[in-house]
């Protein structure tokens, strides 16, 4: 059972939790506030009737007031609302006006001469199938709020010959009063408010203004009918924007998960890459940038199982080697024979050696060049250091002559990391030289890089060894003086890996004296 | 035994034309002081080892000559192609990864050549062996380096005797073959007929049909085979055995599309079925 339970909220929640059912909630929340406009409506007919209420009292004052004063108060009072009416224009007059005497019979009406009031149009909006529905939905809300007597019917009041209804007599005992009735035509109520007629201390009658608040309610039936109108536009509106943001938003999401799941492999392995999207939007910015990720990530997998492979194929051969020189060890006995054997598998353990830490060195470069401090580096001055080292070792098997113009040339870079580049173009250099040749260092400028040229007097580089000198483990030494473990084929591959790291380039060519060049520009500091 | 002090590259490359008279006799001085002239009485076989690893050329000369074979080595396939076109080894030794011409490109020239010549592999990758084999360039054997010496000097002797049967077909059996059904082995010179059609099989795949085939319905595990198709050799992937007997139902099926007989057992290995 709970299990179940358990099941059902975690449902619920990631249904609730989902982008789609979120934005739709917002939607229609935004669409539910003008239902709260209905409700406000309430508030608003309530003041729309106080007013009118006020307006019928101030005319029956104002009536009073007239009567009171005039000479003979019975005669003048239908006198009075006659000039009213011409002060009026002579147009009928929503408000009824009467004199009461204090007996309850009508002494004056304005009613008279403007005769009743226009008969009232249908009350199309409230007969509206729409606001019918409306009002079903919200009359639970209205019950709760009238808990007020039903009113008394006007019909009967309006018909009797006396008047003499609460609002009457508390008129005639001096006070105002009010009253509301249902209309004759039963669809509206009719606002009664009476106010006394005073003369010094005594009360002569009453004045008694009336008004069907028809008018306001169908305003007001109109209003609401609008905005339930608005508000079920605002529905269909909020789904049709739910259903869309969901197709434009959810779908281009559920998109991107599916193709993550299938980058992964069973075993978790990479096996794919996303596509990206030509989308312009924040999701298209992200599958794209999810597409930069798995390509650079399976850019680098693939660089770490090449490498591996590399690093594997190459101790392989120096491995055949030494498993080749024991096994003839075993079975030579000559002291001489066995020497060389011997000789041949210590040098291929120097040449496995230094294969491993060229490989160490080679996998640190990336991390060095990322946290590794960069200071203004004056490559002139570094380079005079070097080259005075390679004269001392070198002495005079290779000359090396520097050309570098009296102003230093800095750039922003780890020393460590230039020493590596220039020795190792050097070291190559030199080695390819004949003996007593020369290795040319020049430094200069172009338009946006510092340009250092290193050219040897050796063989030159063969054409179609061009693309791959910065291979790794990549050696070609046709007429090798030396034996093949100082050279693993790293030197070059470190340099650009380096060269690269810090945004510059390097470029091989053969130079005019028949030996190679190599062109290293690097971004000078700002 | 004769002077060992061969030059780093035992035969003078040849810059186009024909090879100078007695090249190849210079060569034969690896073994045994002053060498007959090459295939002058057939009984001096002239191997050619192109690698561009100075050391195992030494060692691999060095090993070959103690057993009686003359030795050219090259640094790489152009230097070799530039001397055996004019007249081809009696067994080539390739490494496969050379600067200028790789040994895949120089085994093609060869196999346009001669269709019998010998011709014996050196990898060090296993993609390499896998890329290899799906070329199809009719080598005769594939060694995986770091190969021993043992395992290469025993394959050279048994491609040359399967050599001297295919140029004299009418040369004496000594021993009976092996049979099995339609198989037939003839575990002298190593080769195999299906149906009395004749199958080219390397020395390896001949090696592992011959541990399956000698307990028909016994599974063989990977290892197993390894044994057996290596024996001197212990850093075979399991992949490479796998590729061996995809390869070796392949064949058998270009004889006898029917062909069935070798099933794998999943998890364990593989089994010749009776």
């Amino acid at each position: 059972m709970a299990g179940v339970s358990t099941r059902i909220t975690k449902r619920l929640r990631r249904f609730l939790s989902r982008i789609a059912f979120r934005l739709m909630a917002f939607n229609l929340l935004l669409v539910f506030l003008p239902v709260a406009g209905i409700l406000y409506l309430g508030s608003y007919e309530q003041r729309l009737l106080g007013s009118q209420r006020r307006a019928l009292q101030e005319e029956a004052r104002l009536l009073a007031a007239a009567v009171a004063s005039a000479q003979v108060p019975g005669r003048s009072a239908q006198e009075i609302l006659l000039a009213r009416h011409r002060l009026r224009g002579n147009t009928p007059d929503p408000i009824r006006l009467r004199v009461i005497s204090p007996v309850g019979t009508i002494i004056a009406d304005s009613h008279a001469f403007s005769g009743p009031p226009p008969p009232q149009r249908a009350n199309r909006a409230k007969r509206n199938i729409l606001y019918r529905a409306g009002a079903a939905l919200l009359r639970p809300l209205h019950l709760s709020r009238t808990t007020e007597q039903p009113l008394a019917e006007g019909d009967y009041y309006e018909s009797s010959k006396r008047l003499f209804g609460t609002e009457i007599r508390s008129a005639l005992q001096g006070e105002s009063g009010a009253v509301e009735r249902i209309s004759p035509d039963r669809r509206s109520v009719t606002v009664y408010v009476a106010e006394p007629i005073r003369v010094g201390d005594n009360v002569i009658g009453a004045t008694l203004a009336s008004q069907s608040t028809f008018p306001i309610l169908q305003d007001l039936y109109t209003v609401r009918l609008g905005i339930l109108r608005i508000f079920i536009i605002s529905v269909i509106v909020a789904i049709i924007i739910s259903l869309l943001v969901a197709t434009t938003i959810v779908r281009p999401l559920r998109q991107l998960r599916l193709e993550a799941a299938s980058i992964l492999d069973r075993r978790g392995r990479l096996r794919g890459r996303f596509r990206g999207s030509r989308k312009q939007d924040e999701i298209g910015d992200l599958s794209r940038a999810l597409e930069r990720l798995t390509r650079r990530l399976d850019e680098h997998v693939r660089f770490i199982e090449s490498f591996a492979a590399d690093v594997s194929h190459e101790f392989k051969n120096p491995l055949a080697s030494i498993r080749t020189a024991t096994e003839m060890l075993a079975e030579v006995d000559e002291p001489e024979q066995r020497n060389r054997f011997l000789r041949m598998v210590e040098l291929e353990i120097a040449r496995m050696e230094s294969l491993l830490s060229g490989v160490r060195e080679i996998t640190l470069i990336d991390a060095q060049l990322t946290t590794e401090q960069r200071t203004r580096v004056d490559i002139r001055a570094l380079l005079e250091r070097i080259v005075d080292g390679f004269r001392l070792r070198e002495r005079a098997n290779v000359s090396i002559v520097l050309n570098a113009p009296q102003e230093p040339f800095e750039v922003n870079a780890s020393e460590d990391r230039l020493i590596q580049v220039f020795v190792n173009v050097l070291e190559n250099a030199i080695s390819f030289s004949p003996p007593g040749g020369a290795v040319t260092i020049t430094l200069s400028r172009d338009a946006s890089t510092v340009v250092t040229t290193i050219a040897d007097q050796g063989r030159g580089i063969p054409e179609q060894d061009m693309p791959r000198v910065f291979d790794r483990f990549f050696t070609h030494r046709p007429d090798a003086t030396r034996p093949r473990a100082s050279h693993t084929g790293l030197g070059l591959a470190i340099v650009k890996a380096i060269v690269e790291g810090y945004g510059g380039s390097i470029t091989p060519a053969n130079n005019a004296m028949g030996g190679a060049t190599f062109e290293i520009h690097l971004r000078p500091s700002a | 035994m004769g002077s060992i002090e061969v030059p780093d590259v035992a035969w003078p490359v040849s810059k186009g034309g024909e090879p100078a008279a007695g090249m190849w006799r210079d060569c034969g001085e690896g073994v045994g002081g002053v060498a007959a002239p090459y295939n002058a009485d057939q009984m001096r076989q002239t191997i050619a080892l192109v690698d561009d690893e100075e050391t195992i050329r030494e060692t691999v000369a060095f090993a070959l000559r103690r057993d009686g074979y003359d030795v050219i080595t090259f640094p790489d396939g152009a230097a070799a192609w530039d001397v055996v076109k004019d007249r081809l080894p009696s067994l080539a030794i390739l490494d496969i990864t050379m600067p200028r011409m790789d040994g895949l490109e120089l085994c093609r020239r060869l196999r346009a050549r001669s269709d019998t010549l010998p011709i014996i592999f050196l990898t060090s990758r296993d993609e390499e062996l896998d890329r290899v084999l799906g070329l199809e360039l009719g080598a005769d054997d594939y060694l995986c380096k770091p190969f021993s010496m043992r395992e290469l000097a025993a394959r050279v002797k048994v491609l040359f005797r399967r050599l001297s049967f295919l140029e004299n077909p009418a040369a004496q059996q000594q021993e009976a073959p092996l049979r099995c059904g339609p198989l037939s082995l003839d575990l002298q010179r190593y080769m195999a007929t299906w149906n009395d059609t004749r199958v080219d099989l390397t020395v390896t795949e001949f090696m592992m049909l011959h541990a399956l085939v000698r307990h028909p319905g016994h599974v063989k595990s990977r290892k197993q085979l390894t044994k057996e198709g290596y024996p001197n050799d212990t850093y075979v992937s399991d992949r490479t055995i796998d590729t061996h007997i995809k390869r070796l139902r392949r064949k058998f099926e270009d004889a006898d599309p029917s062909f069935a007989a070798i099933e794998t057992v999943y998890g364990v290995g593989y089994r010749w079925l009776a």
